[in-house]
């Protein structure tokens, strides 16, 4: 025979897992909206019968259920999922970041518009064919030179917003670095936690998933490999760099810059594609006004000024950074060499000559002319945004679905939750009934019964 | 699959945002007027409006210049035209004094009128278009005969002024002074009638002076003649030029302006779309079963 109270043990049992199974909902429903948060789910479980079998045991007519027990409050998570999410996540920041800087480094160019490159140059060649017909005047002198000021300072425009581009870019690398280094200290000291729990025989759900939390946002910033050390400890690799040592849970910040052999993925790899991307624009752009300062400069020094006397050099500096029409020239525009024989001021055809550069092949740009290599590089450009553009898009909508999939999964369900609490509800008031008929049997047995 | 209230929500977010991207590109190209504002919209049109506009810009260049050198030799072909008429009285005043019947009283007559005449073609020799003398060869800014009729000018392939009329080809615009007066030597063809008239030598006159003055007037014939064909050319080059403008005025409008009646079709489109994302997000996200439980 067993105890008379044993229904009582039973049915506090049945309350308890009611309320608890209450109290896990609402966190769940208080946590609708946290970012990173993972439903949980008390796991319920009938609790050992009585009796075990024995010689000893009483006799009866089988084994009685001594209620519930809640085992385990489990995090419904998919962590094949997780992998998934932080690969595609890494392309994404890869790409987002990328196409930030291109759209920036697009709108320095301003192409195709009437105040671009291309116009300044359309409007440089058309000065010297009208001084070609007008050796002797100032006034289209002095029109061709300011066209060609206009033409300087758009190279140099151009060039000082690239080497913003660059500063800005640089700038962002280094607050991912720390920003990644920082995480990684928060992961070290959750690890920390986690083992604690752990190895007391609970389960950190909440804290598990501000770790994994804080692994999606490393998963925009750059590649990475965890390895789960078995005690709830985790282990961060960056290619070959050792982020984070989960078992001493020290942390070697990832220096700057860092090394591109380890950083293959992410917004720092993005940066660093867009900053070799920056380079070659501006090598382009250097290059070109590198062969026009050239050009224009051999043509000139072959010519002869309004008073006869030899074309000095027309465009100073090297390249697009420091490119301006000579100060001698722009302050006295009788300078401009327009004649090829001196003396002949009404002779325009070394001006001519100038001009015809429009159409010329350039050898230094690859036999191509200055029009349509600044054409090509706007082109490229154009190609690289647009290249960047779309793949942010598919990224997007892969993270997207795969960060839907997780929260079908992972996610809080209002009706869900609402439902269960009902459940709960009902269980909780269920046993609380049986508690009230135990004591009314209880009651008949020890107050009513003649004794 | 378990359908959560984020994921709808995410999924109303997400269409509504997409909806306002694409009504803010279509609204950039609606108040632009232009499909394309930045390479990436598309690279292969947006090199080619690049090309065009280079393009275009070039052209307008050369039919200034064509407009120019027609400009320029209207001016030396009316000043052709004038020497044509003076050389012409010469030739009527040389006839007549050639006359023996004429006294040489009437023959010193004549002589103030070819005098008259010298100053005329110094004149027309030296004239100028935009302040610049035509027949001055490249030294166009001082006057290339003197009151002796020396030129001063300089002559040959120096004194060409080449003007770029389309992309590779020039033309030389002017002519020099040694090729207009000076080789058929004008000056010194009135000179010599003077002196003939003074002298009454009309047989000098009617051999030598009536032949040397019909040499000048096909000198200068054949000078208007040439620049006649040239004007001729350069003209039907810009009437070529302005046709092949438009055709790439058109062609770059179709590549890149906006077609309004489409893009104000789309936009609609676009913005009921947009209406009807929100409209079925406010319906969505609003009802749980919570608004069912007592």
């Amino acid at each position: 025979m067993y105890s008379t109270f044993l229904g009582l043990e039973t049915a506090r049992r049945g309350m308890a897992t009611g309320r608890l199974g209450m109290d896990v909902t609402g966190h769940n429903v208080a946590n609708a909206n946290t970012p990173g948060y993972t439903r949980q789910r008390a796991e319920q479980a009938a609790s050992y019968p009585y009796t075990v079998p024995s010689l000893g045991r009483p006799a009866m007519a089988g084994q009685i259920g001594t209620g519930v027990v809640v085992e385990q409050i489990k995090r419904v998570r998919d962590n094949f999922l997780d992998g998934q999410i932080r690969v595609e996540t890494n392309a994404l920041g890869a790409w987002q970041a990328q196409n930030d800087a291109l759209s920036e480094i697009e709108t320095i160019f301003m192409e195709p518009s009437e105040n671009g490159l291309n116009t300044l140059f359309s409007n440089f060649w058309a000065g010297w064919q009208e001084l070609s017909k007008n050796g002797e005047s100032n006034p289209l002198r002095t029109s061709l030179v300011q066209n060609a000021v206009s033409l300087a300072n758009g190279f140099n425009h151009i060039y000082r917003q690239l080497e913003t581009v660059r500063g800005n870019l640089n700038q962002l690398m280094q607050i991912d670095v720390d920003d990644i280094n920082a995480k990684a200290q928060q992961i070290a000291n959750l690890n920390t936690q986690i083992v604690n729990i752990r190895a007391a025989g609970d389960q950190p759900n909440d804290l598990m998933d501000r770790r994994d939390l804080l692994l999606d946002e490393l998963a925009e910033l750059t590649n990475f490999t965890v390895t789960d050390l078995g005690d709830g400890s985790i282990s961060i690799n960056i290619g070959s760099h050792n982020l984070l040592d989960g078992t001493t849970q020290t942390v070697t910040p990832l220096p700057y810059p860092p090394n591109p052999a380890d950083v293959t993925d992410g917004a720092l790899y993005g940066i660093s594609q867009a900053l070799t991307k920056l380079q070659s624009y501006e090598d382009d752009l250097n290059t070109l006004a590198a062969s026009l300062i050239d050009e224009v400069n051999t043509l000139h020094q072959a010519g002869f000024d309004l008073s006869g006397n030899p074309g000095g050099v027309f465009f100073t500096g090297n390249d697009a950074s420091d490119i301006a029409v000579n100060g001698a020239i722009e302050s006295d525009v009788s300078l401009v060499a327009a004649a090829r024989i001196a003396g002949l001021d009404g002779d325009g055809s070394n001006a001519l000559a100038v001009a015809q550069l429009q159409n010329t092949d350039i050898a230094a740009l690859g036999n191509t002319t200055f029009d349509n290599y600044y054409k090509n590089l706007v082109a490229r450009l154009g190609i690289n945004a647009q290249e960047s553009a779309r793949m942010v898009e598919n990224q997007q909508a892969l993270v997207d679905q795969l960060n839907n999939r997780k929260e079908s999964v992972s996610g809080v369900s209002m009706d869900e939750e609402m439902t269960s609490l009902i459940q709960y509800q009902y269980a909780y008031q269920g046993a609380a009934r049986v508690v009230t008929i135990l004591d009314g049997m209880l009651d008949t047995l020890i107050n009513k019964m003649a004794v | 699959m378990r359908v959560t209230n984020k994921m709808l929500a995410n999924t109303v977010l997400n269409n509504l945002h997409a909806g306002l991207k694409r009504l803010q590109k279509l609204q950039d190209q609606m108040s632009s007027g232009q499909i394309i504002s930045k390479p990436s919209d598309d690279p292969v049109i947006g090199t080619r409006v690049m090309t065009l506009n280079s393009v275009m810009k070039q052209r307008d260049q050369y039919e200034r210049n064509i407009d120019d050198a027609i400009g320029w030799m209207d001016t030396t072909e009316k000043a052709l035209g004038s020497l044509n008429d003076a050389l012409q009285r010469a030739r009527v005043l040389a006839l007549s004094g050639a006359s023996d019947n004429l006294s040489q009283t009437d023959r010193e007559a004549l002589v103030k009128e070819v005098e008259e005449l010298k100053n005329n073609v110094l004149q027309i020799a030296n004239t100028s278009y935009a302040n610049r003398y035509v027949f001055a060869g490249t030294k166009t800014t001082a006057e290339p005969f003197d009151d002796l009729g020396n030129y001063s000018g300089n002559s040959g392939a120096v004194a060409q002024l080449n003007w770029e009329v389309s992309q590779g080809m020039t033309v030389a615009v002017n002519v020099d002074g040694n090729d207009a007066f000076v080789v058929p030597g004008i000056f010194n063809i009135l000179d010599d009638l003077r002196a003939d008239l003074l002298a009454g030598d009309t047989n000098r006159i009617s051999n030598t002076d009536l032949a040397r003055i019909d040499n000048a007037i096909d000198n200068t014939l054949n000078l208007r003649a040439a620049l006649g064909a040239k004007m001729n050319r350069l003209e039907m080059a810009k009437s070529r030029s302005s046709d092949e403008m438009i055709n790439y005025e058109q062609l770059i409008a179709k590549l890149n302006d906006v077609d309004m009646a489409k893009i104000i079709t789309d936009f609609t489109m676009q913005e009921n779309v947009y209406l009807a994302a929100l409209n079925a997000g406010a319906r969505i996200v609003q009802n749980s079963l919570l608004d069912f439980l007592r």
